[in-house]
This record gives C-alpha cells, sequence and structure tokens, in this order.
C-alpha cells in the first residue's frame, strides 16, 4: 500500500478538496483507495461524501464508509457530526496513533491522508506512523500563503519527511478564454526562492462549490488527472 | 470485539519492544472508559501470542479508573459518578460492533472531548487525568 499525505501549515487552501479529488482520480483509473480525514477538529470529508449510515466495526477493526465512487473513507465527523472536539497536545497525537492502527482498509493500493492546517501533534503524529508516505504540501499562489506552507515544509524536512513538493490551488480563473491570476504570478519566484518544487496548478473552478465531486472535463479536474499520473509516478520510483 | 484488534496492536508492541528476545510477561493498562472485556481481551492476548511463536507469554490487565478535571471551575469527577446518566447522551455517537451497538470511547477514548462536559460548568475545557487509553505498560523478556 502506497501512503500519499496532503498537507499545508496554512488553513483555507483547499486540502481537503485536492484529497478527495486524488482519491476520486486514482478510483477512477483502477485503483483500490482509502481517504483518511486526520482534520481533528475541523473534519470536513464527511461533508464533501455525506453518509447517514452508522459506523461499524469487526474483529479486524473499524470499517471505513464507502463512498459512492468506491473510495473507502474515514472522518471523525462520521461519529462526532457538528459537535467539537476541544482535545490538545497529546491526546492528539494518540488519537492519531488509534486511527492509524485502528482502521480496517482491506487491501487498498492507496491510502490519502487529509491533514489539518498547522504544523503541530496530528503533523508530527502523521509522518511518525506512515514512514514511508510521500508527501505533499497545499498552497494559494499568494505570497502570504507560500509563506506559511514554507514553515510547514521546514518542519517535515527537518524531521527527515521532505515534502515531493507543492500543489498550487485557485492559481487562475478562466473567463472568456481568458486566464485571471487571482493573486498574480509572483508565486512560481517565490517558491523557487525557497526551493520548492511546484508539483501542480489548479484553476479556480466556481463550479467546484456546487458540485465538488462530481468529475467533469474542467481544467480543473484534467489538471487533477495530470498530478495524479505525476503522484503515481512518484509513488512507483519511491 | 475491538479486543481482537485491540490485542493485535499489542501484541505488535510487545514483539517491536522484545526485539528478537523473547517475552515472558507484559503488563497491560486499560482504560475504564474503554469498557473493555478484560476476559476477552486476555484470550485474544493468549491466542494471538501463540499464533506468533510466544508461547510463554503471560499477561496482567489493569483496568485503570478514568477520572477528569474541569479546566474551567476546577471540579474533579470520575466517569463511574456519570457513566449511567450519559448512557442516553452517547446513543448518537455509537458504533456498531458485530451488529451491537458500542460505546464510541471503545475505540477511541479521547472522543470524550466531542461528548462530555464538565457536570457542574458545563465546559468542554476538561482533562483526561487517568484511565483513558490502553497503554503497554512493561514488557518482562529471557536474559
Amino acid at each position: 500500500m502506497k501512503i500519499v499525505i496532503f498537507a499545508s501549515g496554512k488553513g483555507g487552501v483547499g486540502k481537503s478538496l485536492v484529497s478527495a479529488s486524488t482519491a476520486i482520480e486514482l478510483k477512477r483509473r483502477g485503483h483500490e483507495v482509502g481517504l483518511l480525514d486526520l482534520d481533528l477538529h475541523g473534519p470536513t470529508q464527511h461533508i464533501l461524501f455525506p453518509s447517514s449510515g452508522r459506523p461499524e466495526a469487526t474483529r479486524e477493526g473499524l470499517k471505513p464508509f464507502l463512498s459512492p465512487q468506491g473510495v473507502k473513507l474515514f472522518s471523525l465527523g462520521y461519529i462526532f457530526k457538528d459537535s467539537p472536539l476541544p482535545i490538545k497536545g497529546k491526546e492528539k497525537y494518540g488519537m492519531v496513533q488509534d486511527l492509524t492502527w485502528l482502521l480496517d482498509w482491506g487491501d487498498i493500493d492507496y491510502l490519502i491522508v487529509d491533514l489539518p492546517p498547522g504544523t503541530g501533534d496530528e503533523h508530527l503524529a502523521c509522518i511518525r506512523a506512515f514512514k514511508t508516505a510521500s508527501l505533499y504540501l497545499v498552497s494559494l499562489p499568494s505570497l502570504h500563503s507560500i509563506s506559511v506552507v514554507h514553515r510547514a515544509y521546514s518542519l517535515f524536512k527537518d524531521e527527515g519527511h521532505k515534502p515531493e513538493g507543492v500543489i498550487l490551488n485557485m492559481c487562475w480563473l478562466k473567463i472568456d478564454g481568458r486566464k485571471i491570476y487571482l493573486f498574480g504570478k509572483e508565486y512560481k519566484k517565490a517558491l523557487k526562492e525557497r526551493g520548492m518544487e511546484i508539483v501542480a496548478e489548479l484553476p479556480f473552478d466556481p463550479l467546484l462549490s456546487k458540485t465538488p465531486l462530481k468529475r467533469s472535463n474542467s481544467g480543473y479536474w484534467r489538471r487533477i488527472s495530470k498530478l495524479v499520473a505525476e503522484i503515481i509516478a512518484r509513488a512507483n520510483r519511491s | 470485539m475491538h479486543e481482537w484488534s485491540l490485542a493485535e496492536a499489542l501484541i505488535s508492541k510487545i514483539e517491536e519492544v522484545s526485539s528478537g528476545r523473547t517475552p515472558l510477561h507484559a503488563k497491560v493498562s486499560i482504560g475504564e472508559l474503554m469498557e473493555i472485556e478484560v476476559d476477552v481481551l486476555k484470550e485474544a492476548l493468549n491466542v494471538l501470542a501463540k499464533e506468533r511463536g510466544m508461547d510463554r507469554l503471560t499477561f496482567t490487565i489493569n483496568v485503570e479508573e478514568t477520572s477528569f478535571k474541569c479546566n474551567s471551575c476546577g471540579l474533579e469527577w470520575k466517569w463511574k459518578e456519570v457513566a449511567k446518566r450519559m448512557a442516553k447522551e452517547l446513543e448518537p455517537y455509537q458504533i456498531i460492533d458485530e451488529g451491537e451497538p458500542t460505546t464510541p470511547f471503545h475505540f477511541l477514548p479521547y472522543l470524550a472531548h466531542a461528548i462530555l462536559k464538565c457536570p457542574k460548568c458545563g465546559s468542554r475545557d476538561f482533562e483526561i487525568k487517568s484511565g483513558n487509553t490502553a497503554k503497554l505498560l512493561s514488557v518482562v523478556v529471557e536474559e
């Protein structure tokens, strides 16, 4: 099983959507896929993939939910719904560890891990638990976002888990065939200066807010397909 | 039966800390909050230990009392003082374990922070002082 972690440092950059889209595209390509939402305070995968069922367990462990697209999913949101989870310090570490061994994913080719924003307990516990995982950072193409994401890059690198690179989300909006760069184009220089490689540039797609996981032939999904091909190639090389 | 998956994780940990030596005895602590059936856990540990060739391995399992402290009003309380009246409130969060509705703390004890509140002031800002999870306390290996 290959493990792919999506992290950031910065919130609101689209990690969860990129994680979910990647999982759906991997499944479309014939792979068995699991998606683990490790955002303890603000899980969202249960909103992107709603289910009214109760979580179930067997002797082998906690069973992930199965999405209509065939992706196996687990998010704490399926259990505690809209309740806040003010969990702190070592308990967060413990919760991540519990989730990494408790879930019975069965035979999957890829496990996609969606981390929360920040550089704290969940992030460290995750890279300790998934030592062989490849890690991608998601950022907006704004200098502000890149600066915060670089902090996450440095943390993971210092911990011996160098990220593969950065996936830039919401780079441009296409109007009448013209690309409007929402945050300018300085991001390429800013990333180069900080030694971070660009793995993918994704457009802003207004339709995603209505039907976020409906695969189409849009620019966003074409870029996701290209990103997934790159993730597979890198995973096979490592 | 979470006891079996828990036993699986404990046996793997015992194997890891024994580093190729023969484990003879392991001490395990289980948080009361998890409502683990100790007899089932012990049976699972014995079966799995034998399957992995740890024939001489014996176990001591202690259930640690669960206690809390509120960071807002300072109240300290024990799980057993509130468990009975919490049963109804826990129902929406139950996990179906082999067809049986089970407390979510059985699997994920830290979910207490999403579900419980201080019985005095209603704050969610509390510490679980003891009895929150399963721990491998010690392993005696053959010298």
